[in-house]
């Protein structure tokens, strides 16, 4: 009789685990195919799901880090707080004018609003790229002629259009200015006539400046809330995150293989497959060689992942091992940019030649068509209201800088060019939208 | 208590199987063409990240008889694209043909879709160009649309 009862008890409780079972699977499959719009009716396949997962952060994403490679210092807080300190210092140039900061504006995600730099003088000047999640790309500059933050950062110090200053210079700065920290960190600063210990300290600044780059990471959008409460992944106690109707059309769009495939190069979850493209963006001079110039410059570069300045043993630099390198494609291609903060990046593209979004969404419409030329994009051929809703999606990724308000500030010693009012709309949450950028505008068609 | 048991196991199988559809283990690791006229088999394999996205990866290529006999490769050429988009491959791989076998080594698919690649195979004997399309996407393992064995 006991015995009987058991069996019934052991029965309940199977058939109740067995409904939970099934409820559970119910909800699993209503989850994953996605009921998550406005108006509740958005439908996800299992496909798109991990297209979109894969796009977003805070789903376990976790992007890599080029600047770690080549920079042992990329970590380190020390070292981080001292290229703090450089990257907005104007001593750390000849004219005393300029530092990083001077084109690197935090509250416009670390670019100027500028079409390019007014010091830059060259028949082909581009525009300032966004340094916000910059450590997560193997190739710096629209040609990609640096491979890290580091050594980016050295060729700005020494080109007269930037900083303008000689090695010597600047490890002469740092003896003066600098020297408790920068020893600290890397030992006994060098003799004035040793050169090639100067050669090593002058790469120990760049690296300084590369933690603190390295530092900027975006800043999950409304775009990432809403995929992490998707896939399930969203921390219990935030909100979910609703798209409009608009921002749901805009991002199947981006994802569609028939109409906007912008996925194809804007993807991972910086948006960007590191990649240079050639889509014919008119630039001031058509003289740009783009990558196909960049790729034999980086090649050349002493800062390089396989030069002796680096940190990286020989089989982490599998990107300049393999280059890509001497073919016609790489004519006039650039940086496949990240989409990330895009509201605080204009003006757009390698020239800047595009003040807002829509004209560049316009351009992708109708680009450039020139017989003999390569170009890697086809005519999104859309009408008015679809590049309408994917501006909308676009503006769902602005998410501001994933990182404490004191590393967007200047530090106390840093020369008074940049009142804290200015660099103070950043927040770790997001920016303020600024006011529209000064752009000189040209006409794609020229 | 079996019958618990089994639906407990259930339970842990299916909460194992994530969003995307397919779990990291059971993306494959190699592929394998075959050609009946050709009495022949090619094995392309990777150790990581076999035909991912955006990773860079390293091929070990073998070729056979159907029978499964190892025939040595004397020279190795790699090409490929994304025909739709006009576009060759990404990097420039390198082709390393030792005794113990060939390796590609530095392929990298920076796009979804499909791509097409091509395998020129030199023997002692014979030389076969090996061409298939494969189309990548997110998650998912790779679908192989089409294979296709010429001589040389």
């Amino acid at each position: 009789m006991q015995s009987d009862q058991h069996k019934s008890i052991l029965w309940l409780f199977t058939t109740v685990l067995l409904f939970l079972l099934i409820l559970l699977v119910g909800i699993k499959e209503y989850s994953s195919s996605g009921d998550s719009d406005v108006a509740g009716e958005t439908i996800w396949s299992h496909e798109e799901l991990a297209l979109l997962r894969s796009l977003a952060l805070s789903t376990g994403n976790k992007p890599h880090s080029f600047e770690q490679q080549t920079n042992k210092f990329a970590s380190s807080p020390a070292a981080a707080a001292f290229g703090h300190r450089l990257f907005f210092d104007t001593d750390l140039s000849r004219s005393g004018a300029t530092a990083c900061a001077s084109c690197h504006h935090p509250d416009k995600a670390f670019t100027d609003g500028l079409v390019h730099p007014a010091t830059h003088l060259q028949p082909a000047p581009r525009n300032t790229p966004t340094l916000v999640g910059a450590a997560h790309s193997p190739w710096q500059f629209w040609d990609g002629r640096s491979d890290s933050l580091w050594s980016q950062a050295l060729e700005a110090l020494e080109s007269p259009l930037d900083h303008g200053m000689s090695r010597s210079e600047v490890i002469q700065l740092i003896k003066k200015k600098y020297r408790t920290d920068y020893e600290a960190l890397f030992g006994m600063l060098p003799a004035s006539d040793d050169s090639a210990a100067i050669d090593r300290a002058f790469t120990n600044v760049g690296k300084a400046i590369g933690a603190y780059i390295a530092r900027l990471e975006p800043a999950p959008g409304r775009f990432d809330r809403y995929v992490a409460g998707l896939v399930g992944s969203l921390d219990s106690a935030a909100p979910v995150e609703r798209l409009t109707r608009t921002e749901i059309a805009g991002l199947k769009l981006f994802i569609s293989d028939e109409k906007g495939q912008c996925i194809s190069c804007h993807n991972g979850p910086l948006f960007t497959n590191n990649e240079f493209k050639s889509i014919n963006v008119p630039d001031f001079s058509g003289s740009d060689r783009g990558r196909l110039a960049g790729a034999e410059e980086v090649l050349r570069n002493a800062f390089n992942c396989l030069g002796e300045f680096s940190d990286s043993e020989e089989e982490s630099c599998g990107d300049l091992i393999y280059i890509k390198q001497n073919d016609p494609e790489l004519t006039a291609a650039f940086k496949v940019p990240t989409l990330r903060n895009l509201s605080f990046t204009a003006p757009y593209m390698h020239s800047g030649i595009f003040p807002r979004l829509a004209d560049v969404l316009r351009y992708y419409n109708h680009p450039l068509q020139r017989a003999g030329d390569h170009l890697d994009i086809v005519p999104l051929d859309m009408f008015p209201h679809e590049l309408e809703q994917l501006e909308a999606f676009l503006m769902t990724l602005d998410g501001g800088i994933n990182v404490d308000l004191k590393w967007l500030k200047p530090p106390d010693n840093g020369r008074q060019q940049f009142s804290n009012s200015e660099v103070l709309r950043a927040t770790q949450a997001g920016f303020q939208r600024p006011e529209a950028p000064q752009v000189v505008v040209i006409s794609s068609q020229h | 208590m079996n019958v618990l048991k089994a639906l407990i196991l259930l339970f842990i199988v299916f909460s194992r199987v994530n969003a995307e559809g397919v779990t990291q283990s059971q993306l494959p690791v190699s592929e394998r063409f075959y050609s009946d006229r050709l009495d022949l088999q090619v094995e392309i394999r990777a150790v990581e990240h076999f035909m991912a996205i955006n990773q860079l990866q390293h091929w070990n290529v073998s070729l056979m008889r159907l029978d499964g006999t190892p025939i040595v490769i004397e020279s190795l050429t790699f090409d490929g694209g994304m025909p739709a988009h006009r576009h060759g491959l990404p990097t420039t791989p390198k082709v390393v043909v030792a005794e113990s076998g060939a390796e590609i080594r530095g392929i990298r698919f920076s796009m979804p879709g499909v791509w097409r690649l091509v395998l020129g195979i030199e023997t002692k004997d014979t030389g076969v160009i090996l061409q298939f399309e494969t189309d990548l996407r997110y998650g998912q393992a790779p679908s192989f649309i089409s294979a296709e064995f010429r001589e040389l």
